[in-house]
């Protein structure tokens, strides 16, 4: 599991998780996962696009980033997820708590700064 | 794709876990199971795994996770057995949140096994929970 700083230029932290999110996945990855996005003081655009698993735990830290910056007045994207994560996060009766966009366009629109 | 059975077993811990359910996609893509299929059924085997680990044992002592899985045209069945204490999946039932306010961090475990499976039941047996999931390809998915 891989996290990666597309962008801190922007105005939303622009992050992109590659790999596993499992159980192991998100052990090794949550702290600078949420000290990207939940703590980076502005609303939050997830690539999700090399994410090829993901499982409850990883629905989890998603939601509590997306908690935390709720908590803060901002919204955290998800963007172009794998058809099967998109299912995963679906059938966790989630789908609609987190927004998803397919473009960076979209995501932006999403977060109210189009 | 003919039939295929793999079968192994794991102690109770969380880091292994992982390497099973690699080892699980690795049997499932060499028998050319349908991607969604090798989807679903790791899915399935980290949340049951996990939840066992997690939940199923009152002590601090080496258990055994047996796990069968069994490959047939365009269906896996598989079976998670563990010597833990008695679980009934039906005590059990996640409310859906209406806002990510409400929503709970944890708990979408096993709605996923539900959800993301064709058939799962949990059933003491000879002092064991055996679980049996069965996961097929959806008809629209077939031609991929």
């Amino acid at each position: 599991m891989e996290l990666s700083i597309i962008s801190e230029d922007k105005p939303f932290s622009h992050v992109k998780l590659s790999g596993r999110l499992d159980t192991a996945g998100v052990d090794f990855v949550e702290t600078s996962f949420v000290a990207a996005t939940a703590e980076g003081g502005k609303p939050a655009v997830v690539d999700m696009s090399e994410v090829d698993f993901m499982g409850s735990m990883g629905i989890r830290m998603l939601v509590a980033a997306a908690k935390k910056l709720a908590g803060q007045g901002e919204k955290l994207v998800l963007l172009n997820p794998h058809e099967f994560v998109d299912e995963t996060m679906k059938n966790a009766d989630l789908y609609m708590l987190i927004p998803v966009a397919y473009s960076e366009e979209e995501a932006v629109t999403l977060l109210g700064l189009g | 794709m003919g039939g295929a059975n793999l079968s192994f077993s794991i102690p109770n811990s969380l880091e292994e876990v992982t390497p099973a359910c690699c080892r699980i996609e690795t049997f499932l893509n060499e028998h050319d199971a349908h991607p969604r299929v090798v989807y679903c059924t790791q899915l399935v085997f980290e949340e049951l795994a996990t939840n066992i680990i997690r939940h199923a044992f009152s002590d601090d002592q080496r258990h055994e996770i047996s796990i069968g899985v069994m490959l047939d045209n365009d269906s896996v069945r598989m079976t998670v057995e563990d010597d833990g204490d008695a679980f009934d999946p039906d005590s059990w039932q996640p409310d859906s949140p209406g806002s990510l306010e409400e929503a709970e961090l944890g708990g979408r475990g096993l709605l996923l096994v539900r959800r993301m499976s064709d058939d799962f039941s949990i059933n003491r047996e000879s002092d064991r929970n055996v679980c049996r999931v069965k996961i097929t390809v959806p008809a629209e998915n077939k031609e991929q």
